[in-house]
């Protein structure tokens, strides 16, 4: 996964919705955020669908209008990603632990209607962050803990319940999380 | 998976019963430089690696050859997009880009928090302040993993329309 978060959205939110919020945000305010927590201007949207070709389709659509380089971007202020299910290392039952953000934020520009977006569990981000173990990933996750809104225990509860294939990287994070 | 040079050292080492102490001496390399290169913690160099081998009674093999390193959709588009621009980067276009471009290295120094960002922005701006064409392309083009980070700070954004934008992200599809 990338510095930005991972952010599932549900696939009529996907079609419908523009809330800019990153995936950490849907559990602090940035305010509450230590300065060190890496963020870029770019936000991760996750569509839901029944497969995953279906999701990468969706990915594209989103990338097209609101992606790196777009118009959207230009206007205002940081792009949309979107992403597939591949793109990152999620624990069991994320999905069951998604947060939700519908406010101010989220609404049309005429202020209704208001539409919902899904942020990951704070913890489930961590996991995804620490599989992918890039510095940004890294120094995320060590500010988190150091400024306190994660616990380290519940992060190394969830790391071994991702999917078999992240076997070595679930290791290495938890070795990277006893240091 | 790639075998690292140190545990290709430390396979030669074990193989043939050699400490680190004895290829210190027989190489004259330091052994606290033969320890770092064994755990990682210091890179050495092609040359550097034959030379220690060769006190072991072996001469290494460098292998090239091409492969397609892996992408996540989004670092595969990003790449795709400033191949584009890179086409057509030169000392005269880069001056034309340089409002855009300014532009938008101060959204981003207003929008990213945390290393690698920060860090990977400043030397955008060290290449565009020196106007070093050369080393924007290498960023623009690379697969280096900090040259892949980099691209997610990229201050390129608006150099291309939007259908320039839409038909590179088509071939990416």
């Amino acid at each position: 996964m990338s510095t930005r978060s991972v952010r599932p959205a549900s696939s009529s939110a996907t079609r419908r919705s523009s809330s800019s919020v990153r995936s950490i945000l849907g559990t602090f305010g940035e305010e509450q955020l230590p300065a060190d927590a890496t963020m870029s201007i770019e936000v991760d949207i996750l569509p839901i669908a029944d497969d995953n070709d279906e999701t990468a389709r969706l990915a594209d659509l989103i990338e097209g209008v609101a992606g790196e380089f777009s118009l959207f971007e230009q206007l205002h202020g940081f792009s949309i990603d979107g992403v597939d299910l591949e793109t990152s290392a999620l624990p069991a039952g994320w999905r069951d632990r998604l947060v939700k953000v519908q406010n101010a934020n989220t609404a049309a520009p005429s202020g209704e209607p208001r539409f919902t977006g899904w942020c990951l569990d704070k913890h489930d981000l961590c996991v995804a962050k620490l599989c992918a173990f890039r510095e940004k990933d890294l120094n995320f996750v060590a500010a988190l803990l150091t400024a306190g809104p994660v616990r380290q225990d519940v992060i190394a509860e969830r790391l071994p319940t991702v999917a078999e294939r992240y076997r070595e990287a679930v290791v290495r994070a938890l070795g990277w999380l006893a240091s | 998976m790639a075998v690292g040079r140190g545990d290709l050292l430390r396979e030669v080492m074990l193989s043939t019963g050699t400490t680190q102490s004895m290829l210190s001496r027989i190489s004259g390399v330091h052994q606290p430089s033969i320890s770092q290169f064994l755990s990682g913690r210091v890179e050495f160099s092609d040359e550097q690696f034959d030379r220690l081998l060769s006190c072991m009674g072996f001469r290494l093999e460098v292998v090239r050859r091409p492969v397609v390193p892996e992408l996540t959709r989004s670092e595969r588009r990003s790449w795709l997009l400033h191949r584009k621009l890179s086409g057509r980067l030169t000392r005269e276009s880069l001056e034309e880009w340089l409002p855009t471009i300014e532009r938008n290295l101060r959204r981003l120094r207003d929008g990213v928090t945390g290393q690698p960002h920060k860090r990977n922005l400043r030397r955008w701006i060290v290449l565009v302040d020196e106007r070093d064409v050369v080393g924007l392309k290498r960023v623009m083009t690379g697969f280096d993993r900090d040259l892949i980070e980099m691209r997610e700070v990229s201050p390129m954004g608006g150099l291309l329309t939007e259908d320039e934008r839409l038909e590179v992200l088509e071939g990416a599809a």
